[in-house]
C-alpha cells in the first residue's frame, strides 16, 4: 500500500499473538492428578519397603500392616518384622516427608521471591541448617537439633537475600549467586566442624550432611517431621491464594490487599522452619524443591491451591525412589541420596537457566 | 478545589521517592460516579498520584479519604475491596491463563485461609467481569501470549472482578489501536454511568475531552488546574502545561472538544495549504522511500520542554506546515518551509 509516496507495511493483526497451547488444568484434572499421586505414594511406600538385601514381598508388607492394625496374623519372623518396621519403614516415610516438605518449600520460595530458580538448597537454607545441626550435635544437646537447624536456615536465608540486595536487588540471577556463596560457606563450615571434632573416618559424616542421607532415621524423627510438615504446611496450603497474588509483582499483590512484606517474611520463615527440621534429619538434599514445582506446573498449571499439594505429593514419591536407588543400587555400599537427586535435578536446572536466557 | 458531589477527597497529598518530590501538596475533591481524567506531561506525577491513592506507594504527607473514611489507614484488604488499580505494563512470568489472571481480582474477597477452589459467586463475578471487558473470547489463552490491547482488557477485567467502587487506571489506552482506544473509553463511561467512580490518567487531551466529566491537571507533581474539561483545557492552560499551542475544535459527531496541537514555532496553516504542499507520489519515488513517514525521533519523550509532548505528537502534523519532500539525496525527510 502506498500513501503519500511512502510504502506502508500491512500489519497482520490476527498474527500478533501466538495462540498458547490450551493448558491442561481445571479442578477435574487436579483431582485426577491428586488421586493418582496419592495412589502412587501408597504403592511407592509398600514397594520401597520390599526392596533391599532381605527378601520381603509386597504381600508380606501388606500382611504385616494388617496384623499391626489387628486384622490378621502376621506370619513373619521377628527379623522380617524388625527389618520392615525398624529399618525400612521409618526410612521410606522419612524420604516421603522430606521430599514433600522440600518440594513445598521450593514452590513457596519461587512464588514469594518471584524467582523460578529458588529452592532451599540453591539459596543456601539447607547448608545453613546443616551447620546449625552439626554445631548442636557436636556440643551434644540433641534436643535442640531442630531449633538449631532452623536458626541456621534462617541465618542463611537472611544472608542470601541480604547479599543479593547489597549487590543491587533481588533478581533471580543475583539471588542464586548469593545463594551459591552462602551455601559454599555453609558447606565449608560443616566440613570444618566435623573434621575438627570427629575421630577416625569423618568423611562419611561430612558427606551425609552435605549431600544428604536418610540412613539411621528413627521413628521419633519421622514423627517430628510429620508434625512439623502438617503444622507448617497446612496453613501455607490454605493461604495459597496469597501466593497466586504475587504473580504480577509486589505492587500488584499490594493492590489486591495482600500485606506483601508481612506475607513474604512469614512464608519464608515457615520454609526455614520446615527446611531446618527436614535437614536435621536428612542433611542437605538438593533439587527436589526446584524440580518438583516446575514439573507440577506443567501438569496442573500455576494456581498454588493445586500446585502446592501436587508438588508435595510428587516430591514424596520422587524422594522415596531416589533414596531407594541410593541404598540399593550399589549394595552393600550406600550412595548419599543427594547424588541421585542431583543427577535428576541438575540437567533440569540447566534447562531452566537456558530457558530464562531465551526469554530475555 | 472542590467539585460537585465530593466523594474522593485528597488533602495535601505529598509523595517523595528517593529524596525527590513526585507529588507535591495536591488537594482536590473529586465527584463520585464520574470519569475523572488525570492530565499532565510525562513525569508530572500522574502514575504516582494514582498509585499513592491505591496504597501501593507510601505517602509522605497528606490524606486521602473516600466518603469521609481514611483510605490510607484502612487495612489493605478492605481497601482492595473498595478500589482497584489497573497499572500500565502489568508483567508476569507465570504461565497464567486469562481466566486465572481475572480470578486474582477475587483475592480480596476470599478468606485468607481456605482450602478448596473459588465459590460459584467468585466464578460468576469473574465471568461477568470478562464479559464487560470483552475478553471472554480468549479466556483460556495464556496471558503471556496476548497483545498489548488484550492485556489492557484483561487488566481491566481483573480490576472489575474486585467489584470496586473506585477504579484507578494508569493510561488505559496506551499502545491501543483507535478502535480499542475508543471502546475502552466508552466502557469507562458506561462504568461511571452505572455508579463506579473512575479516575484515569490520560495522555490524549481529545480522549479526556471526549469521556471525562472532570479533569485534574498535574504539573511537576503539583495541581495546576481542576474542573470540567472545557473550562480547564483552555489553550492557555495547555500552552503552560505542555508548551504546545492548541486549537480547540468540536467533534462533528459527538460535539466533544477536540484538540489540534502544534509547536509554538509552527506557521499557521494558511501559509502552506497542506494538500498542495504534498507532492504527488510518482512511481520513481517509491523504491527510494525506505524511511518511515513519521520519524520516531521527533516523538522522543526525552526532548526538552517546548518540543512535541508525547501522545500528542501525531496530531496536527499534516496541517502544521511541515511538508514532505524528497530531497536531493532521494531520501524522504521532513523539512520545514522557512
Amino acid at each position: 500500500m502506498i500513501v503519500n509516496g511512502t510504502r506502508l507495511r500491512l500489519v497482520n493483526r490476527a498474527g500478533t499473538g501466538r495462540i498458547g497451547r490450551p493448558p491442561v488444568r481445571g479442578p477435574a484434572v487436579a483431582a485426577v492428578v491428586g488421586c493418582l499421586l496419592v495412589g502412587a505414594l501408597i504403592v511407592s511406600v509398600c514397594t520401597a519397603v520390599t526392596l533391599g538385601p532381605a527378601d520381603i514381598t509386597v504381600a508380606d508388607v501388606a500382611a504385616s500392616i494388617l496384623s499391626r492394625a489387628g486384622f490378621a496374623d502376621p506370619g513373619l519372623t521377628m527379623i522380617e518384622e524388625g527389618i520392615i518396621w525398624d529399618l525400612r519403614m521409618p526410612r521410606v516415610l522419612a524420604a516421603a516427608l522430606v521430599g514433600a516438605g522440600l518440594a513445598l518449600c521450593g514452590a513457596v520460595m519461587q512464588a514469594t521471591t518471584r524467582n523460578p530458580l529458588a529452592d532451599p538448597y540453591l539459596l543456601g537454607l539447607s547448608s545453613g541448617a546443616s551447620v546449625g545441626a552439626v554445631v548442636v550435635l557436636l556440643i551434644g544437646v540433641q534436643t535442640l537439633l531442630p531449633v538449631a537447624a532452623f536458626i541456621g536456615a534462617m541465618v542463611a536465608l537472611l544472608a542470601t537475600l541480604g547479599l543479593a540486595q547489597l549487590a543491587g536487588g533481588l533478581t533471580p540471577a543475583r539471588t542464586i549467586l548469593a545463594g551459591v556463596a552462602v551455601s559454599s560457606l555453609g558447606g565449608a563450615l560443616t566440613s570444618l566442624l566435623i573434621f575438627w571434632h570427629a575421630q577416625g573416618d569423618s568423611y562419611r559424616d561430612i558427606l551425609s550432611w552435605l549431600m544428604g542421607s536418610l540412613s539411621g532415621v528413627g521413628w521419633s524423627q519421622v514423627a517430628m517431621a510429620a508434625v512439623v510438615l502438617v503444622v507448617v504446611g497446612a496453613p501455607i496450603a490454605a493461604s495459597a491464594r496469597l501466593l497466586d497474588a504475587f504473580a504480577f509483582g509486589d505492587a500488584a499483590a499490594q493492590a489486591l490487599g495482600v500485606r506483601v512484606s508481612t506475607v513474604r517474611w512469614l512464608m519464608l520463615a515457615a520454609t526455614a522452619v520446615l527446611t531446618g527440621v527436614l535437614v536435621s534429619m536428612s542433611g542437605a538434599i538438593g533439587f527436589i524443591g526446584l524440580v518438583l514445582p516446575h514439573a507440577a506446573r506443567l501438569v496442573v498449571g500455576t494456581g498454588y491451591r493445586t500446585l502446592l499439594p501436587v508438588s508435595a505429593l510428587g516430591g514424596a514419591v520422587l524422594l522415596i525412589w531416589a533414596d531407594t536407588a541410593a541404598r540399593t543400587a550399589f549394595d552393600p555400599r550406600e550412595l548419599p541420596v543427594g547424588i541421585v537427586t542431583a543427577v535428576i535435578g541438575a540437567p533440569i536446572f540447566a534447562l531452566l537457566l537456558a530457558g530464562r536466557r531465551e526469554n530475555r | 478545589m472542590a467539585l460537585a458531589h465530593d466523594e474522593l477527597t485528597v488533602e495535601g497529598l505529598t509523595v517523595e521517592l528517593g529524596g525527590a518530590s513526585i507529588v507535591r501538596q495536591v488537594s482536590v475533591s473529586l465527584p463520585a460516579r464520574a470519569v475523572i481524567g488525570v492530565i499532565g506531561p510525562n513525569g508530572a506525577g500522574k502514575s504516582t498520584f494514582l498509585r499513592s491513592i491505591a496504597g501501593v506507594v507510601p505517602v509522605t504527607a497528606g490524606s486521602v479519604s473516600w466518603e469521609g473514611e481514611d483510605l490510607l489507614r484502612m487495612s489493605s484488604r478492605r481497601r482492595a475491596r473498595l478500589l482497584a488499580l489497573v497499572e500500565q505494563n502489568a508483567h508476569t512470568e507465570e504461565q497464567l491463563t486469562v481466566r486465572e489472571v481475572v480470578e486474582l481480582g477475587r483475592v480480596p474477597h476470599q478468606p485468607v485461609f481456605r482450602f478448596g477452589g473459588s465459590t460459584p459467586e467468585d466464578l460468576s463475578r469473574v465471568t461477568r467481569a470478562m464479559d464487560i471487558a470483552e475478553c471472554s473470547q480468549f479466556s483460556e489463552r495464556r496471558y503471556t501470549t496476548l497483545s498489548g490491547g488484550q492485556r489492557q482488557r484483561v487488566g481491566l477485567a481483573r480490576a472489575l472482578a474486585q467489584e470496586p467502587r473506585l477504579l484507578l487506571l494508569d493510561e488505559p489506552t496506551n499502545h491501543l489501536d483507535p478502535h480499542a482506544e475508543l471502546s475502552i473509553l466508552r466502557l469507562l463511561r458506561t462504568l461511571a454511568d452505572e455508579g463506579t467512580t473512575v479516575v484515569t490518567a490520560l495522555h490524549d487531551l481529545s480522549h479526556a475531552g471526549r469521556v471525562c466529566d472532570a479533569v485534574i491537571v498535574l504539573r511537576d507533581g503539583a495541581l495546576h488546574a481542576a474542573g470540567d474539561p472545557v473550562s480547564v483545557l483552555t489553550p492557555d492552560t495547555i500552552r503552560r502545561v505542555y508548551g504546545v499551542d492548541a486549537d480547540v475544535l468540536r467533534h462533528p459527531r459527538t460535539s466533544a472538544p477536540v484538540f489540534a496541537l502544534s509547536l509554538p514555532d509552527e506557521s499557521p496553516p494558511d501559509e502552506c495549504p497542506p494538500d498542495e504542499a504534498l507532492p504527488e507520489a510518482s512511481p520513481r519515488d517509491e523504491p527510494l522511500l525506505d524511511e518511515p513517514l513519521l520519524d520516531e525521533s521527533l516523538l522522543d519523550e526525552s526532548l526538552p520542554a517546548g518540543s512535541l509532548a508525547a501522545g500528542v505528537g501525531g496530531q496536527g502534523m499534516r496541517s502544521s506546515g511541515r511538508t514532505f519532500v524528497p530531497n536531493a539525496s532521494s531520501h524522504a525527510r521532513w523539512s520545514s518551509p522557512t
